[in-house]
């Protein structure tokens, strides 16, 4: 089962797969990576099936690297600070990972996100906030305690 | 001649028949006793003229009684008599004269004696007479002439008789006249007072009632003076040419209409109407006659009314073969309140004794109208303040609607409350229906001028667009004697009620005679006046200085309002655009700085625990450009905290040489090649290959490099983070001005984060990011530019942006000054 890793900066992108491949070996490999807010409308445009054991989401991410074109008016209007809640409602819409747990990992403060989310109306089943640090312990913690669950498989 | 008991009793019935009267023509009662007394077959009492020179004076007879011929009355006899008859003599002369037998051989000339002989009198009497307490050098008013149709003439005992009561009829008809006008007053003020007869204000004045209790007073006057013809004329309400108009007649003609109405000055009624002045003609029918003596009295008189009073008199006055006229008098008083003018009451044409109106007559229908004019003016007065509260509620209603309005702009925060101006002078025009014209200035901004705002009333709509315009140019604050300059300059209301005597012609309204200006202020802060013009004279109230005085103020809250709400927005609007940016430049900093923290702890924490060199070595650039990317954020935020409370930047300045700069300059390009923000997009940064052939060797700049990296590390993120994946980023260095100013510049390729000129010239302000940025979704402080831009001003430098090109370059440039800096503190050249 592949692995989304939502994340805009390319240096912690590449520490969070080292460190999950690391401490959990099954995950090796499975990485599939989305870097802009753009990538991903474009991967969940359509109703494909899109199988993630879990998905780890940034919130801060920006729309695009490498086109031009203007995005779309929520996107101006929110601008980059909540683009991974946005995405995390398309996750939830999306019939594919309507129900794929989900860890928002983000240097944003944690009761800020939550607030967001539930100013969205999005579901906070299966979702975990985990803050970002030097320490990747939390982030691998979480991961474990997923696949422990029943419901990752 | 001695009287019996019988003829005692005869001539007390007279007097008590007098007690009794209500009406003045009762004097032929008197005249029928006392010539019974005498045995007579008819008496007369004739009277002097009262109108014309003494020359043009005649008699006439003011009452009569005769005895019926055979049942039926008298004709009538001769109306006046001719200034050589025997009674005209015997009058001048003072001098009773009884003439035995007609016709008397002494008057061979006495025309009045055919006429006596056509009605068969025999012989005469006549004895002059004074009014009562009269001196004997005024001489006599008349005499009372007793005739006889029998052959035998007054004997000496009858006229001796005759000249005892004479005297007694001028006494008696000054009781009946004043017991007739004392009644007559009596009459009028109990039907005017009584509680039927006042007006109701909310019915309006001319309804039945009050036209019916008008014709009650005219009848009460028409049988008190037997007169033909009795009418009320009164001005229109909102007429303003004084024209007065029939309102209630007693009309005797068959075939003539009556004027409905006289201009002012127009025949007798219009010029007692215009001139407020009561008028007296003893005689209409003499009036080729008596015309001089007329104008004198009422000089100015237009005659321009056709109706002829002869004419129709004789209609009704004249019988059998009679074809003269008894005199056609005339009376007209003007009906005033509180000494405004309201109407005319006018009668005319005795039909019955005393055959006159003289100056007693008009005295008493002054009376009249006077008290007919208190009831008017009680009722006008009632009325007009009845509307003046309807206006002033609706005026105050009007405003509480303003302000509701207001108050709605304001929650709404709408800046143009001059909006609600029109509404605000049609109020006051409303509650002020006498005021010709409102209009509103407001002071221009270098407060020279003011200018016109808003117009209202009936001056704008009766002049042509042309004048609308002409009348609506701006009024100078310099024009000398203006009452609105005087208004708005002195913060105070001005009014005058007398425009029209003095040259000054107010703008804009040149044709007012009075005008209240109150200023348009609030507090100590003026915004222009407000002007309220009355154009017929004495309009002007206490109430309209009042209004002027409320509603410029309320206007000038309005403005005030506006102003404040304006200035709050505006602050508002600030505050809110700093907290956002600063909002958003605190997650931006916060999350540009705690990436890399949190990276370079994870590089430290993997450098511990490799085992061999290869792998540390490789780590190592990677906590360097970690390391790196949190002090760039950290110097940042340092930097722009200081400048926010206003602490400059002082570089640390040593004298660089160009090659000194290069190598610098080689330094950052290569570190950040060795670590870029994102290796995936790959942006290689390069030093431009002719920087180093600089043919100036003698140019120095003086530079702090610590800070020179700052900004070159802010430039050449911003390249990579908005440059096109795989491009060249060019770093430049070079002089401008022949070696006055060194540069080093930034250029990257972009097609998609282009950087309009528009754009170029705000970049460097504190918060602003180019709109492509914003559409890239990027992170960003927006605080990059605004601190490199600081830098270099520290430095007396300069940052110069030029906008995306043709080729899709965007261009950064740092310029700095050469040559030694003012301060001489500074390090010795590199």
């Amino acid at each position: 089962m592949k692995t989304l890793l939502i994340e805009d900066d390319y240096y912690f992108g590449e520490e969070i797969v080292g460190d999950l491949e690391n401490a959990i070996p099954s995950l090796k490999g499975s990485f599939d990576i989305i870097r802009t807010e753009q990538q991903f409308k474009e991967r969940f445009q359509g109703s494909e099936p899109l199988q993630f054991g879990f998905i780890i989401l940034d919130v801060m991410l920006t729309w695009d690297n490498q086109s031009g074109g203007r995005p779309p008016a929520e996107v101006v209007k929110g601008g980059y600070f909540e683009a991974g809640i946005r995405c995390l409602k398309q996750l939830r819409e999306h019939p594919s990972t309507r129900s794929t747990p989900v860890i928002v990992h983000s240097a944003r403060d944690t009761d800020q996100i939550l607030q967001n989310i539930l100013k969205e109306r999005i579901s906070m089943d299966g979702v975990t906030v985990v803050p970002k640090s030097g320490d990747p312990e939390p982030l691998v913690s979480a991961v474990r305690q997923l696949q422990t669950s029943p419901d990752v498989s | 001649m001695e009287l019996d008991l019988r003829a005692a009793g005869s001539l007390l019935q007279p007097v008590f028949a007098v007690g009794k009267s209500r009406q003045i023509s009762d004097i032929t009662e008197v005249l029928c006793s006392i010539r019974r007394l005498c045995s007579a077959d008819g008496c007369i009492l004739w009277l002097w003229t009262e109108q014309g020179t003494p020359s043009n004076s005649r008699l006439f007879a003011a009452a009569e009684d005769f005895e019926p011929v055979n049942g039926q009355p008298a004709e009538p006899l001769w109306h006046y008599l001719l200034p050589d008859s025997p009674s005209t003599c015997a009058v001048r002369e003072d001098a009773p004269q009884r003439f035995i037998r007609l016709p008397d051989e002494r008057f061979p000339g006495d025309p009045d004696r055919q006429a006596m002989v056509r009605l068969g009198i025999r012989s005469f009497c006549t004895v002059p007479v004074r009014w009562p307490n009269a001196l004997p050098a005024e001489g006599a008013l008349g005499a009372v002439n007793f005739y006889r149709r029998s052959e035998e003439p007054f004997s000496e005992q009858e006229f001796s008789l005759a000249k005892s009561l004479a005297p007694l009829v001028p006494l008696l008809l000054d009781d009946l006249i004043n017991h007739a006008s004392f009644h007559l007053l009596r009459q009028i003020f109990d039907l005017l007072h009584s509680p039927a007869a006042l007006p109701n204000p909310d019915l309006g004045f001319w309804t039945h009632q009050v036209l019916r209790t008008l014709q009650t007073v005219l009848t009460d006057v028409q049988e008190t003076f037997n007169c033909l013809e009795c009418s009320v004329y009164m001005i229109k309400r909102d007429a303003a040419d004084g024209t007065i108009h029939l309102v209630s007649t007693i009309w005797p003609w068959r075939h003539r209409s009556q004027p409905a109405s006289y201009a002012p000055g127009v025949g007798l009624t219009g010029y007692c109407g215009s001139r407020t002045t009561p008028i007296c003609i003893f005689d209409l029918g003499r009036f080729e006659e008596d015309l001089p003596h007329i104008r004198e009295k009422y000089p100015d008189i237009d005659w321009s009314v056709p109706f002829d009073l002869k004419v129709a008199a004789r209609e009704v006055l004249t019988k059998g073969s009679g074809d003269k006229l008894p005199p056609l008098s005339f009376l007209a008083a003007p009906i005033v309140d509180h000494g405004r003018t309201l109407g005319v009451l006018r009668c005319c044409v005795a039909r019955s004794a005393p055959y006159y109106f003289n100056q007693r007559q008009l005295d008493l229908l002054c009376l009249v109208a006077g008290l007919i004019g208190e009831w008017c003016g009680a009722y006008f007065r009632l009325r007009l303040a009845q509307e003046r509260r309807v206006w002033l509620q609706s005026y105050v209603r009007t405003i509480s609607a303003l302000n509701g309005r207001a108050h709605e702009a304001a929650v709404g925060h709408k800046r143009d409350f001059e909006s609600l101006f029109p509404k605000a002078l049609e109020a006051a025009g409303n509650a002020l229906p006498e005021a010709y014209g409102l209009a509103a200035h407001l002071a221009s901004s270098d407060n020279r001028t003011l200018r016109f705002a808003q117009g209202s009333g009936q001056a704008w709509t009766t002049i042509s667009s042309k004048e609308i315009q002409r009348r609506q140019a701006p009024v100078s604050l310099a024009e000398p004697g203006s009452p609105l300059v005087e208004a708005f300059s002195g913060n105070t209301v001005v009014s005058t009620g007398d425009l029209g005597s003095s040259n000054y012609r107010l703008s804009p309204f040149p044709e007012a005679a009075g005008v209240v200006v109150a200023p348009i202020s609030s507090g100590s802060r003026k915004y222009g006046v407000l002007t309220i013009a009355f154009a017929p004279p004495g309009t002007l109230s206490e109430q309209a200085v009042t209004v002027a005085e409320l509603l410029g103020r309320q206007l000038g809250l309005y403005l005030f309002l506006g102003e404040t709400i304006t200035e709050l927005r505006e602050k508002k609007e600030e505050l809110e655009r700093t907290v956002e940016v600063q909002q958003q430049a605190f997650e931006n900093l916060n999350h540009q700085l705690k990436t890399p923290v949190f990276l370079a702890r994870r590089a430290a924490r993997h450098l511990m625990s490799r085992k061999n060199l290869v792998d540390t070595v490789r780590e190592i650039p990677r906590l360097n450009g970690q390391l790196r990317r949190a002090e760039q954020v950290v110097t940042n935020i340092r930097m722009f905290y200081d400048l926010a409370r206003g602490r400059p930047i002082h570089p640390n300045r040593t004298a660089t040489r160009p090659e000194k700069l290069l190598e610098r300059l080689s330094d950052t390009v290569r570190s950040h090649n060795l670590f870029s923000l994102n290796p995936l997009r790959g942006i290689h940064f390069t030093v431009a290959d002719e920087s180093p052939r600089l043919d100036l060797p003698n140019v120095v700049a003086w530079l702090d490099l610590e800070l020179l990296d700052q900004m070159l590390d802010d430039l050449l993120d911003n390249a990579e983070k908005y440059g096109d994946p795989n491009t060249v980023v060019t770093v430049r260095m070079g002089v401008m001005a022949r070696g006055q100013w060194l540069y080093v510049s930034v250029s990257n390729y972009g097609k998609t984060v282009s950087i309009t000129s528009q754009a170029a010239k705000t970049l460097a302000e504190r918060g602003q990011r180019g709109d492509t940025a914003v559409w890239r979704g990027q992170e960003g402080s927006g605080i990059g530019l605004y601190i490199v831009r600081e830098i270099l001003t520290a430095h007396h430098g300069r940052l110069e942006i030029y906008p995306t090109n043709e080729q899709n370059i965007t261009e950064f440039r740092l310029v700095f000054p050469t040559g030694p800096p003012d301060g001489s503190h500074e390090n010795s050249a590199h």
